[in-house]
């Protein structure tokens, strides 16, 4: 069972985001380069619980010229997008996330999956009878 | 078939390794069981890419050589060519395609899109295989993908 949750920032930086969520878990913020997508991190307890931060634009080119585009044209193309996937319920990391209303917004309802199959989708909490299935 | 920045055909072999995969034989794994996977899901006609600097070595937009030690580490920026899965996201996730240029915004595993649609298993083993973060945006034809560049696509 996975648990998906998409959050948004406007109030932040990327880097000022990766590296709060960082400090405040005791985890390395991960960096990496994207032809596609510049700058990233991901943060991660493990394989099956841990995010990644982008910024909300992606490159493309048209003939030679580099080009960009804002991917979620709801928010600033500076906006941090964070997708978190977590086996663990009790998941620091999303909890992070969760507690911090103020800077980081659920995009839209969280997704609980159990192999490819959506058993939940809805805000928080998850009811503990989809937890416990 | 392998086409580079100009399209060439070599039949029969995979003779180009990107960056990041450790040897040939990774390299032949990780495509033939993207390709299984693709065809499993319902997408036999797919065709797997890979662009940026692990295609290519250097980062076009950066001029920065593939995993530059002073830099952080590159991606494996993988491309998916498949009207029919192309399509399946227009409807399913319509915000995440941009029909104009006919292509995904990149797709990472930690994205629940990609569970939908069947395809974090072959980004989580691109990185599994490789050690490199990664990420798959989906094209809509093969056009729309070399129109782009810089890219190797396999067969």
């Amino acid at each position: 069972m996975y648990i998906y949750a998409v959050f948004v920032s406007e109030k932040m930086e990327l880097e000022d985001a990766a590296n709060l969520c960082s400090e405040a878990l005791g985890l390395t913020a991960q960096g990496g380069e994207s032809d596609y997508a510049g700058v990233h991190y991901e943060i991660e307890t493990s394989l099956d619980d841990g995010c990644s931060l982008s910024s909300n634009f992606a490159f493309d080119y048209e003939g030679d010229e580099q080009t960009w585009y804002t991917c979620d044209e709801e928010f600033s193309p500076n906006a941090v997008i964070v997708h978190v996937r977590t086996a663990d319920p009790a998941s620091r990391v999303l909890a992070f996330f969760l507690d911090r209303p103020e800077l980081f917004t659920l995009r839209k309802p969280m997704a609980v999956y159990r192999g490819r199959e959506r058993i939940f989708e809805g805000y928080p909490p998850i009811p503990e009878a989809v937890l416990r299935s | 078939m392998v086409f580079t920045g100009t399209p060439q055909q070599v039949p029969g072999e995979i003779p180009l390794r990107p960056m990041g995969f450790p040897s040939e034989a990774a390299y032949a794994r990780f495509v033939r069981s993207a390709y299984d996977e693709l065809s499993a899901l319902g997408y036999p006609n797919a065709l797997i890419g890979i662009r940026g600097s692990a295609a290519t070595g250097f980062s076009y937009r950066t001029g920065r050589a593939f995993n530059d030690s002073s830099t952080k580490p590159s991606d494996i920026d993988l491309a998916i060519i498949s009207r029919d899965l192309y399509e399946r996201i227009a409807v399913i996730a319509p915000r995440r395609v941009n029909s104009k240029q006919g292509r995904t915004d990149p797709l990472k595993s930690s994205d629940e899109l990609t569970v939908d649609l069947g395809i974090a298993d072959i980004i989580l083993r691109a990185r599994s295989g490789t050690g490199q973060p990664s990420s798959i945006v989906v094209y809509r034809d093969l056009q729309t993908f070399i129109d782009r560049r810089f890219f190797v696509a396999v067969e």
